[in-house]
């Protein structure tokens, strides 16, 4: 794997450098000091992993993947922060304490790799499919999401609400932006504020205004308006 | 309080033996064949009074015998045979009045002793119920105050604990930089080493000594700042002017040294370019000052700042009343913290002198 190390202490990051060798499977491509150094990073080497500091001046972790359109596999690093830590208890990231235990550093590396790489597709369209995560937050409670898990995505102003799995956490991103990143084969824009997953289609019901109304797993109900259903049935027919 | 509780304890003696006198009258005249009220009363009173009279007696034998402090299982064998006794001497008190007042009973004397003490003796064991009950009573509520009060010891004494220990993020971080420097800069390492033992011994003191001279506060907080350099290298810089007359004057431990940490914690550790903590002292007519200084904003979001520095005012207001302050303000790039302290400790004596040593 390849892997970027985000922290701001310089001694940290050679300490994590000289770990990782021991372990093995893990090629370091880079080191960043701080959230935009990171991003340039990021967006420049495509690092399969990061090994990534919460609390980082200017902006920390998490604020950093949130500016990410999409969620490599992350392992963070905290010296001691037990709201940080709150966050993890429910999904299932890893992180480590400093000073790290050089067992614990080879099983978090030996799960991430474990875990299935992101699908193929991006590479070429840049969409976001089946396969690859989204990063979100909600107050202290964090989700990696699986792009599929998503069954439908809102407008709210510059924002967008996310639902899946009985939570709604908000994505600091404009509806546009995210719809013009995500698959076209699984996604599909009901109508002017809101973008629904097409698997998560439950029933579709006639509606007055020549729609349809639409209802998609865990009780969600969305209008599809006349024109966008004419656009769902040209893309059925394909 | 007492007062009222020797009140409380008279009228319940008047009200509780007269009630029963009434009791007794009115069952006495239920019966036809009965005497007049008139010829009946003088022996009554007699009684009650005498049942006060003896129950106060007794009163007094409780008290100087402590029976109050008993436990159930001790106090049950002294009350039995104390009630009976009060029910003999209650009423075989009054009996020559008896005779005098009623020449026929004493004919009959044999037949009613048995009924003449078990009321009294009843009423007596009612009596020792009653005052042991109320005993009893306040002694458990007693307890719950004591249990409460006790609590919020603990509590502060936990806050006071938490104040002055190191602040766990920077320990960490310290020693995953140390564990760097040991492969890095073996030397280094072993200077990082002593210091952090020595700001760990310092804050272990600390909860026990409560002021030291502001000499001994500064050679921990340079200290401090040098493991803080290490950890973040030039991001840091540290500017420290220390008035000389100001060296020996007691400070709260730990106080300056909460102060710079704050400046780093929220401020440098926040400033990807980092930047400088200053700390500056002089003497202004009898009253030291102290004015930390750090780069960067008052962060209003954090809560942890406010927690420290409601501790550090309050340990100052034990320490001095009102005559020392703390304040904290922000001129656009820096924060700052003024400290004014009067150069005497007032209100609770100083601590003897610190077992801290300076390096």
């Amino acid at each position: 794997m390849r892997a970027l190390i985000i922290d701001d202490e310089r001694l940290a990051r050679n300490e994590l450098r000289r770990l990782l060798e021991a372990v093995g499977d893990v090629e370091i491509v880079g080191e960043a000091r701080n959230a935009d150094d990171a991003l340039e990073q990021i967006g420049r080497l495509h690092p399969d992993l990061l090994f990534l500091d919460v609390q980082m001046p200017g902006c920390d972790g998490f604020e950093l993947l949130e500016r990410l359109d999409e969620a490599p596999r992350v392992i963070f690093t905290t010296a001691f922060d037990r709201y940080a830590l709150r966050a993890f208890d429910v999904s299932a990231l890893d992180y480590l304490v400093k000073p790290i235990a050089p067992t614990r550093l080879a099983a978090a590396v030996a799960k991430a790799a474990a875990r299935p790489p992101a699908a193929a597709p991006t590479e070429d369209t840049g969409h976001l499919g089946r396969g690859q995560r989204i990063f979100v937050r909600d107050g202290e409670r964090c989700w990696f999401v699986a792009v599929e898990d998503i069954i439908l995505i809102e407008s709210e102003g510059n924002y967008a609400r996310l639902h899946f799995a009985g939570h709604r956490p908000v994505l600091p991103r404009s509806l546009n932006a995210i719809g013009d990143r995500l698959d076209p084969a699984l996604f599909f824009r009901a109508n002017r504020r809101q973008i629904i997953n097409l698997e998560r289609i439950e029933t579709l019901a006639p509606w007055p205004n020549d729609g349809y109304l639409v209802k998609l797993s865990g009780g969600l109900e969305v209008e599809m308006s006349r024109r966008q259903a004419r656009l769902f049935h040209a893309k059925a027919r394909l | 309080m007492i007062r009222s509780r020797t009140l409380l304890y008279w009228l319940c003696q008047i009200a509780g033996w007269f009630s029963w006198a009434v009791l007794g009258l009115t069952y006495l005249l239920s019966n036809p064949s009965s005497p007049t009220v008139l010829s009946l009363l003088p022996a009554y009173v007699a009684t009650t009074v005498s049942a006060i009279g003896w129950t106060h007696v007794y009163r007094l034998c409780i008290r100087r015998r402590g029976w109050a402090a008993l436990g159930p299982g001790k106090l049950l064998p002294r009350v039995l045979p104390a009630s009976l006794a009060l029910g003999v001497v209650i009423p075989y008190t009054t009996l020559p009045l008896h005779f005098l007042l009623y020449p026929d009973h004493a004919k009959v004397f044999g037949l009613w002793v048995l009924p003449a003490v078990a009321g009294p003796a009843w009423c007596a064991l009612i009596w020792n119920v009653a005052y042991f009950g109320i005993h009893y009573f306040e002694r458990w509520r007693q307890a719950e105050v004591d249990k409460l009060q006790l609590a919020v010891v603990a509590a502060e004494a936990q806050l006071h604990g938490l104040m002055s220990q190191v602040n766990p993020h920077f320990l960490f971080n310290c020693l995953n930089s140390v564990r760097a420097l040991v492969v890095e800069d073996p030397t280094k390492a072993q200077a990082a080493i002593t210091g952090l033992s020595e700001l760990m011994r310092y804050s272990m003191q600390a909860s026990r000594v409560a002021t030291v001279p502001l000499e001994t506060e500064m050679e921990m907080v340079r200290t401090y700042l040098s493991l803080e350099e290490v950890r973040l290298d030039e991001r840091l810089t540290s500017e420290i002017k220390i008035a000389a007359d100001t060296r020996p004057v007691p400070i709260p431990t730990m106080l300056v040294q909460l102060l710079v940490e704050n400046g780093v914690k929220h401020g440098i550790e926040r400033l990807p370019g980092g930047g400088t903590i200053g700390v500056v002292s002089w003497l202004d007519d009898g009253t030291l000052r102290v004015r930390v200084t750090n780069t960067g904003q008052i962060v209003a979001r954090d809560g942890s700042t406010r927690v420290g520095l409601a501790n550090a005012r309050e340990r100052l207001r034990l320490l001095y009343g009102e005559r020392a302050s703390l304040a904290l303000r922000e001129d656009g790039r820096s924060v700052i913290a003024d400290l004014a302290l009067p150069m005497a400790v007032a209100g609770p004596a100083p601590a003897p002198a610190p077992a801290v040593a300076p390096s």
